[in-house]
Formats: C-alpha cells, sequence, structure tokens
C-alpha cells in the first residue's frame, strides 16, 4: 500500500505537462503582475511656463524664479519646464502628455489697499476638465503652496504650525496589490491544477484502459482513487509553499496571518476541486477533452472570484451570484487569513461553512458520475 | 515409446454465458471448459465476442446470465480470491507513462499477496536491459512483452491474453509465441484470444472458433482441419477473370470460388486429394485455354475452417 502511494508522488512529480500547470503558470502571473507596479501613486505631471521677463523689477524676476524652483521641491508633482510658450504647453496638454498648466504671467496687477499696498503676480492654471481628481489634488496643493508663499512674503505671523509626526513604515501595515494578488494566486492555481490535472489523469487512465488494468487485479478501487488523490495533495502542498516563496522573495508579498491556516484552506479547496476534477473526468473521453472542459469550468470562476480584483468591485447584482460560486469562498477566506494578521479559521467560519456545502455537493456528483473502469 | 498417463483437469468453466449491451449480444450462450496447463486459443473476428467472454471471465465485467468459474471459484461471486490466481494482459492496454518498467512491475506486484521479483520477470520477457526505461520508449513488441510480465507479478497459475500480437509484425510476432510457450512450458495455463489464424493453429493447444457471439467450434486446430471435407487448397492465379462454375464439374473439387478481396482474377478450389484433382484440373485448363499467370497449393487451415464453418473469411 505505501507503495502506490509513494508511485502516486513519483508519477506526480514526473509528469513534466502537470509540473507546468502546477507551477509554471501560476508563477507567471504572480512574474507579470510583480513587474507591473500598481502600487505607485499617480503624480500629476505640470508644465510650468515662467513668462517673466528679465526687464521686469527684480523682485518680481527673481521672486518667480524662487517660486519655480521652490515648487520643484514639493516633490509630489512631476514638473517640467520644456514648454517655453503657453501655445506648446496647451498643445501638450491636449496631447495627454501633461495634466497641468501653470503659466507665470509677465504681467502683475497694480499695488492696491487690498493687497497691502503691493502689486500682485496673477498665476493661471489650465488644466484638463475630465481629470477631475487630479484636478482638485494639485489645486488644493496649489493653493495650499501659494497661501504659504504670501504669507512668508507677508511676513505675517504664524498661529499655527504643522508638525508630521510619521510612524515608522514597520509599524504600518501597506497592504500591497502584491500582498491582495499572492492569495488569488494560491486559490486559481490549486483550483486548475486540481480540476484540469485530475480530469486529464482520470480521461487518459480510461482511455489507455489503465483503470481496466487495475480493477483486474486484487487492489481495492478506492484505494487507487484514494492514492491519486494523496498524490494531488502532495503536490498542492508543495505548489503553495513555492508560490508564496515566489511572492515573497521576489515581490516582497506578505502572509500577515497564520501560515498554516493558509494550508489549511489550500488543503480544504484542493478537495473541493479535486471532487469537481472527478466529474470533470467522467465527462472527458481523452486527455484534450478534459483540459478543454476543465478549462470551461475553472476560467469564469479564475475572474469571477477574485483572482486578480476583489470579487466586489465587480457590479453588486453580478457579485450577488458570484459569492457563491466554490472558488469565491476559498478566495474570501484565503485572503482574510492572509492579509489580516488576526484573522483565524473561525472568523471565516461563513467562507468555510460554504465550502464544506461545495465539497458535500461536488462529493455526491462525482461518485455518481465518476465509474472506475 | 513412453506411455503418460494424463488427467484432464478443468480449470475454468463457462456455463451458458450471455452477455448483452443494450440490443445488441455480444456473447450469445456460451459454454466450454479450459484444461489445466493448455494453452487456449479463442479465434475469431473483430467483434465476435472473445474480449467480452475473457474479461467475464476475469471478473472485470458483468455476464447477463450464465456462470463462470476459475478453479472452482465463481467469477463474480468470489472475485478477489480469483483475481490473486489468475494474470491478465489486456487489449492494447498502457501501463503508466511515469514511472519505469521495475516501478511498474514492483507497484502491481505490491497488490497481490504472490509476488515475482521484477527483475525475474523481465528477465524472463528479454526486456532485463530496459529495466529503467519508460514504456513509451519501448517498442511494439517490447511493449507486448512487458504487458505480458506485467500479468505475471503474482505467478498466476491462469494467464488471459487478450490479443497479445495485435499490431506487430510477423516477426516480432513469431518471436512472442516463443515467450508465450516459455510460460506454458512453466506449466500456467494460457487463455488467448486471436484473429490471426496462424497463431492460433501454431501456439494453441485446443481452439474455440467464435462468431457473431456464439462457439462454432472447439477441438485441437488437427482435429478442426481434418474434420474438413477438403484438406487441400488449390489456388489459382488467372490472366483473366473465369468464372468460378466452371471449375466444379472438375473430379475432386469440392468447393470452387472467387476470393473476394483480390483485385487479381483468382480461383479457389477445396480439394479432398489433390494428386486425383491436378491431372484433371490442368485437362480443363488445356481444353478450355484458361490463360493461367499461377498455381499454388497448400494443405487446409483454419482459415478454411473458419470459412466452411460461418461462410465467411476470418481476414478483416
Amino acid at each position: 500500500m505505501i507503495k502506490l502511494f509513494v508511485a502516486a508522488i513519483k508519477m506526480q512529480f514526473r509528469d513534466r505537462l502537470g509540473l507546468f500547470w502546477a507551477f509554471v503558470f501560476p508563477a507567471m502571473f504572480i512574474i507579470i503582475f510583480g513587474l507591473f507596479n500598481f502600487d505607485r501613486p499617480d503624480t500629476a505631471h505640470i508644465a510650468i511656463v515662467n513668462l517673466v521677463q528679465d526687464n521686469n523689477p527684480k523682485e518680481f524676476v527673481e521672486g518667480a524664479k524662487r517660486f519655480v524652483e521652490s515648487f520643484k521641491q514639493v516633490g509630489y508633482f512631476k514638473i517640467s519646464e520644456d514648454y517655453k510658450t503657453e501655445a506648446e504647453a496647451v498643445q501638450a496638454l491636449k496631447n495627454d502628455k501633461i495634466e497641468f498648466v501653470l503659466i507665470i504671467p509677465n504681467e502683475f496687477t497694480p499695488p492696491s489697499s487690498a493687497n497691502g499696498n503691493l502689486p500682485q503676480i496673477r498665476l493661471r492654471v489650465i488644466d484638463d476638465e475630465k481629470n477631475k481628481i487630479t484636478n482638485s489634488i494639485v489645486m488644493a496643493g496649489l493653493s495650499n503652496y501659494v497661501a504659504e508663499v504670501n504669507l512668508r512674503a507677508a511676513n505675517a505671523p504664524k498661529l499655527f504650525s504643522l508638525n508630521e509626526e510619521p510612524l515608522k513604515s514597520s509599524e504600518v501595515k501597506k497592504i500591497s496589490y502584491m500582498d491582495f494578488l499572492l492569495p488569488g494566486i494560491l486559490g486559481m492555481a490549486l483550483m486548475t491544477m486540481s480540476v484540469i490535472g485530475l480530469a486529464a489523469d482520470l480521461s487518459l487512465y480510461r482511455e489507455q484502459r489503465i483503470l481496466k488494468r487495475i480493477l483486474a487485479t486484487p487492489l481495492r478501487p478506492s484505494l487507487f482513487i484514494a492514492s491519486l488523490v494523496f498524490g494531488y495533495l502532495v503536490l498542492i502542498i508543495v505548489q503553495v509553499t513555492i508560490l508564496i516563496a515566489l511572492g515573497h522573495y521576489l515581490f516582497g508579498a506578505q502572509i500577515y496571518g497564520n501560515i498554516l491556516n493558509v494550508y489549511a484552506l489550500a488543503l480544504l479547496g484542493a478537495i473541493l476541486f479535486l471532487n469537481v476534477g472527478f466529474i470533470v473526468g467522467s465527462f472527458s473521453k481523452n486527455p484534450s477533452g478534459a483540459s478543454s472542459l476543465g478549462n470551461i469550468v475553472t476560467m469564469p470562476m479564475m475572474f469571477l472570484s477574485g483572482t486578480f480584483f476583489p470579487a466586489t468591485s465587480l457590479p453588486p447584482v453580478v457579485y450577488s451570484v458570484v459569492q457563491f460560486l466554490p472558488l469565491s469562498p476559498l478566495m474570501k477566506a484565503l485572503r482574510e487569513i492572509a492579509l489580516d494578521s488576526n484573522a483565524t479559521l473561525l472568523s471565516v467560519g461563513p467562507d468555510l461553512a460554504l465550502i464544506g456545502v461545495w465539497i458535500l455537493i461536488t462529493f455526491l456528483i462525482a461518485a455518481r458520475t465518476f465509474k472506475f473502469r | 515409446m513412453s506411455c503418460t498417463i494424463t488427467y484432464i483437469v478443468s480449470i475454468i468453466q463457462v456455463q451458458n454465458l450471455t452477455k448483452k449491451f443494450g440490443d445488441l449480444t455480444a456473447v450469445n450462450n456460451i459454454s466450454f471448459e479450459v484444461r489445466q496447463g493448455e494453452i487456449f486459443g479463442m479465434l475469431g473476428p473483430n467483434g465476435a465476442g472473445k474480449t467480452t467472454t475473457l474479461e467475464i471471465i476475469e471478473g472485470i465485467q458483468e455476464p447477463t446470465s450464465g456462470k463462470t468459474s476459475v478453479l472452482g471459484l465463481n467469477s463474480q461471486e468470489q472475485l478477489n480470491e480469483v483475481k490473486e490466481h489468475i494474470g491478465v494482459q489486456l487489449q492494447a492496454s498502457a501501463y503508466f507513462d511515469n514511472l519505469t518498467l521495475t516501478e511498474i512491475l514492483d507497484l502491481f506486484g505490491s497488490f497481490y499477496k504472490k509476488r515475482t521479483e521484477p527483475a525475474k520477470l523481465l528477465e524472463s520477457v528479454g526486456l532485463t536491459e530496459k529495466k529503467n526505461a519508460l514504456v513509451k520508449n519501448l517498442s511494439g513488441g517490447q511493449k507486448q512483452r512487458f504487458s505480458i510480465s506485467a500479468s505475471l507479478v503474482n505467478d498466476p497459475g491462469i494467464v488471459f491474453l487478450d490479443e497479445p500480437t495485435t499490431g506487430l509484425d510477423p516477426q516480432a510476432r513469431r518471436h512472442l509465441w516463443e515467450y508465450i510457450r516459455q510460460i506454458s512450458q512453466q506449466g500456467k495455463t494460457i487463455v488467448l484470444t486471436t484473429h490471426y489464424m496462424e497463431e492460433a493453429q501454431r501456439l494453441c493447444d485446443r481452439v474455440a472458433i467464435i462468431d457473431v457471439g456464439k462457439i462454432v467450434a472447439l477441438d485441437t486446430p488437427a482435429k478442426l482441419i481434418s474434420n474438413l471435407k477438403s484438406s487441400y487448397r488449390i489456388n489459382l492465379k488467372l490472366l483473366e477473370r473465369v468464372h468460378a462454375d466452371k471449375f466444379k464439374q472438375v473430379q475432386g473439387v469440392i468447393e470452387a470460388r472467387e476470393p473476394a478481396e483480390t483485385e487479381e482474377p483468382q480461383i479457389q478450389l477445396h480439394v479432398n486429394k489433390a494428386t486425383e484433382t491436378l491431372p484433371s484440373l490442368l485437362s480443363l485448363i488445356e481444353r478450355e485455354k484458361i490463360k493461367l499467370e499461377d498455381i499454388e497449393m497448400q494443405p487446409a487451415n483454419l482459415e478454411d475452417v473458419f470459412l466452411a464453418l460461418t461462410g465467411k473469411e476470418l481476414r478483416d
């Protein structure tokens, strides 16, 4: 009996195509998505056009230059001074090369009593009305900045000051896209491997009459099935380990919760999807048929259950349905355990219950459809 | 001359076996026995019901009605006991792609109480050098030999071989017969199916001729042939088509026919005594100015037996 289980593991790890689907395919997703940086904040690209000419009073020429220099220090904005005229800058805005044009005109309003008997430079801002969010951020930043410069110029007393006290980054949990993606990839990978891999194996064994050959021996068919399932569970433990290691060491993905719970969920999910594999294998004549049918079953879940993006961002009507797909509770529980250090198997109880219901349903269907011959 | 007394022991019994798949009756109420130590052949065209009969005896399929027993054990009721004592080679069955020959034999051996060393099994079919190879890297003949060795993992008393030489070239086929004879010499009973007349005739002690689910004859190949009315077949290759009826008047000709499958004009004569028939045949040819390309004479074989019993040719 031990020989049977050892042989099952040997076969699992010598099957090159199977290993590709188990490791290379999900790893490709991790690498591709890891190379995109979804976490870098969008910086507004601003073109500053300083039109103040040198023949103006010195304080204005200098003032305008200082304004540009200090504005560059803000850091949040990406500043370019490549555009020398308003027309050039506006053209760049129209071509979406920049989002903002800030013009320092070569004119100033004469001194007035409202302005403490000082002349005033009227900065002009041109933007694209469609970029509402960027515009409001930039305008808020700009007006703060202008106000600050004004106050300094006027030597006004400061009643309030702001002192930023940043917490050390190690103390603050910043969930990156990679942290979010990794549990998604784990769920997707174990689903596709369990369903497509097992269905392909079963249909191959049937097509090549290996199941029949087993039937001609005194071995109980249920033991042979158990050895197959065992081989897959071992492969899935290795798969989860390799994918977590890849995400962590290559792209800094973190598992915040108890990693043992991640393994427990992965094994539970594997049992569910191995049941599905038996069903798909029952209806497939050969491995390529199994692979097609397996893809038809797994592909929609891969997208609808939130592998790459939260399923909750789907339209509410769609989400209200897809949250009950077999992969959905697994994804949700995996993510909760992975991202929340306080999450326990108890706190994902409702998801576990839904997974349990699916295991029961799929087992009953598999037991009715799968014929060992 | 030595005198041996042979006790005939029946080791497999098949009684009134019938198997239906929907409207199709694959096996139609057949009964026979296999004796200990013999090579028993089931000869018939594809779809005759040979494999179904075999698989019911092996316990892989259930009969619609009737009973089969092996070593006195009922194949349906004492299934696991039966499986311990038989070796099975399935028609066109493969083995795991990712295990070596030794690993497969070791694995299959572990399913039985009694087992034989993989090295010994591989040696017995001349595959010692391939012990660490994968099945997919074997030639057709090697695959069949391996498949036979895998049926011997439990050192069974009875070995079932379903079409063991199908798909092999004639040389590989004869080669495999030698291995099958060696297994028989170890005292094992062998039941095999084939649709090759020559295989049944040269390899088997007794042959059951099967057609559309029924046994139409069962005896030693020699007896089956000697029971034929004609003991020789004369093949005439002609340059132009001549009606077969013309030859029926020749003295000693029992049957004259045009074989169905040939393109060139040909006549097949079934005769009893060639020496009596040949002179009158040649004088007919001369008299009628029949343009003869070739004349060929051979003793009757199981092909002729099948033809005589079913009116059909054995070849597909």
